[in-house]
C-alpha cells in the first residue's frame, strides 16, 4: 500500500505527496521536538527534512521502510542543528509538556507518565519515542540514531526501569 | 509488563503535539513540485554533457581531415588518424550513454538510496 503512494509519490502525485507528508509529519515533529525543544526550530526541521527526503524519493529502495529513512533524516538534522546552536539541555515544560485545554478537562493520567518521560535524558527519551511512538524496532532504532544493537537495548533498558519505577510509585500514592 | 509498555505508548500518543499550521503540509508539497518543475525545466542540466560530447566529435572529425590532408600543424603535435578515430569513437560512446540515460532513467531510479546512506 504504501510503496503504492510512494510509486505516485515519484511521479509528483500531489495527493500521495500529500497522503506521505500528512502521514509521518506529527512523528517527526515530535521527534525533532523532543532533541532541539522549540516548536519554530523543530518545524523547520521537519519541513527541511521533508523536503530532502522527497528531493531524493526516486532514489529510495525498499529493503526499508520510508518512515526508517525519515527520521533518520530528521533525527541526523536535529543533533547537528542542536551541536550548531549549543543549545542548553535544560527541559523547558512550556514547550515540552504543552498540556492543552482538553486535556486539563479529561482527567488525562498518563500527562504524568509523560513528564517523567520528558526528565529523562536526551538520549534515553529519544529512543523511547522511537520505540513507543514511532513504533520502530531495535534494528530500525540502530539505522535511525548510528548507537549499536547493545548500546539501545541498555538505554532502552535503563529509560523503562525509571518510567517503571514511577508508575510503581504512582500506583502506591 | 506489556501493561507498563502500553501505558508508556498511551501516555506518548495522547501527548502527541500536532503541527498547528494547516499550511506545513501544502507548502511542502508545493515546493517539491516547484523544485521538481525547476529542474525538469533546465536544459542546460540535460544538454550540457551532451553538448560536450558533441564538440569533441565535431573536433575529432577535424582533426582525422586535417590528418588525412597531412596538415603540418598535426604532424608536429604527433597527431594521427587514429588518435582521431579513437578520440571519435570514444565521444559517439559517451553521446549514446547519455542519451541512453537521458531516455531510460527519467527519475535517476539507477541509484538506489539505501538507508544507512543517510546524508
Amino acid at each position: 500500500m504504501e510503496s503504492q503512494i510512494i510509486k505516485k509519490a515519484i511521479s509528483g502525485d500531489s495527493v500521495a505527496l500529500t497522503k506521505l507528508v500528512d502521514k509521518y509529519k506529527d512523528i517527526a515533529y515530535n521527534l525533532a521536538l523532543s532533541i532541539v525543544k522549540n516548536k519554530e526550530d523543530a518545524k523547520d526541521i521537519a519541513q527541511d527534512s521533508f523536503l530532502r527526503i522527497l528531493e531524493n524519493i526516486s532514489r529510495f529502495r525498499n529493503d526499508s521502510k520510508f518512515s526508517t529513512w525519515l527520521y533518520k533524516i530528521v533525527y541526523n538534522q536535529s543533533i547537528g542543528f542542536v551541536k550548531r546552536e549549543n543549545r542548553t539541555k535544560m527541559i523547558d515544560y512550556s514547550v515540552l509538556v504543552d498540556i492543552s485545554e482538553k486535556n486539563e478537562n479529561q482527567e488525562d493520567k498518563t500527562q504524568d507518565l509523560y513528564k517523567a518521560i520528558n526528565l529523562l535524558e536526551d538520549t534515553e527519551r529519544n529512543i523511547i519515542m522511537l520505540f513507543y511512538l514511532a513504533e520502530k524496532s531495535i534494528k530500525e532504532i540502530v539505522q535511525i540514531t548510528g548507537f549499536s544493537n547493545a548500546n539501545i537495548k541498555v538505554i532502552l533498558h535503563r529509560a523503562r526501569k525509571k518510567l517503571y519505577e514511577k508508575m510503581e510509585y504512582e500506583s502506591k500514592e | 509488563m506489556k501493561a507498563r509498555n502500553d501505558k508508556i505508548k498511551k501516555a506518548l500518543q495522547n501527548n502527541l503535539q500536532r503541527i498547528d499550521d494547516d499550511w506545513f503540509t501544502k507548502s511542502i508539497v508545493e515546493k517539491h513540485l516547484a523544485e521538481k518543475r525547476i529542474i525538469i525545466n533546465s536544459p542546460f542540466m540535460n544538454f550540457l554533457p551532451m553538448i560536450i560530447g558533441l564538440s569533441i566529435m565535431i573536433i575529432s572529425v577535424g582533426l582525422v581531415l586535417l590528418a588525412r590532408q597531412k596538415n603540418d600543424w598535426v604532424k608536429e603535435i604527433g597527431f594521427t588518424e587514429n588518435h582521431g578515430l579513437i578520440i571519435l569513437v570514444l565521444s559517439i560512446i559517451f553521446l549514446i550513454h547519455k542519451l541512453l540515460e537521458e531516455f531510460t532513467a527519467p527519475n535517476n531510479s539507477s541509484y538506489p538510496m539505501r538507508v544507512s546512506e543517510g546524508f
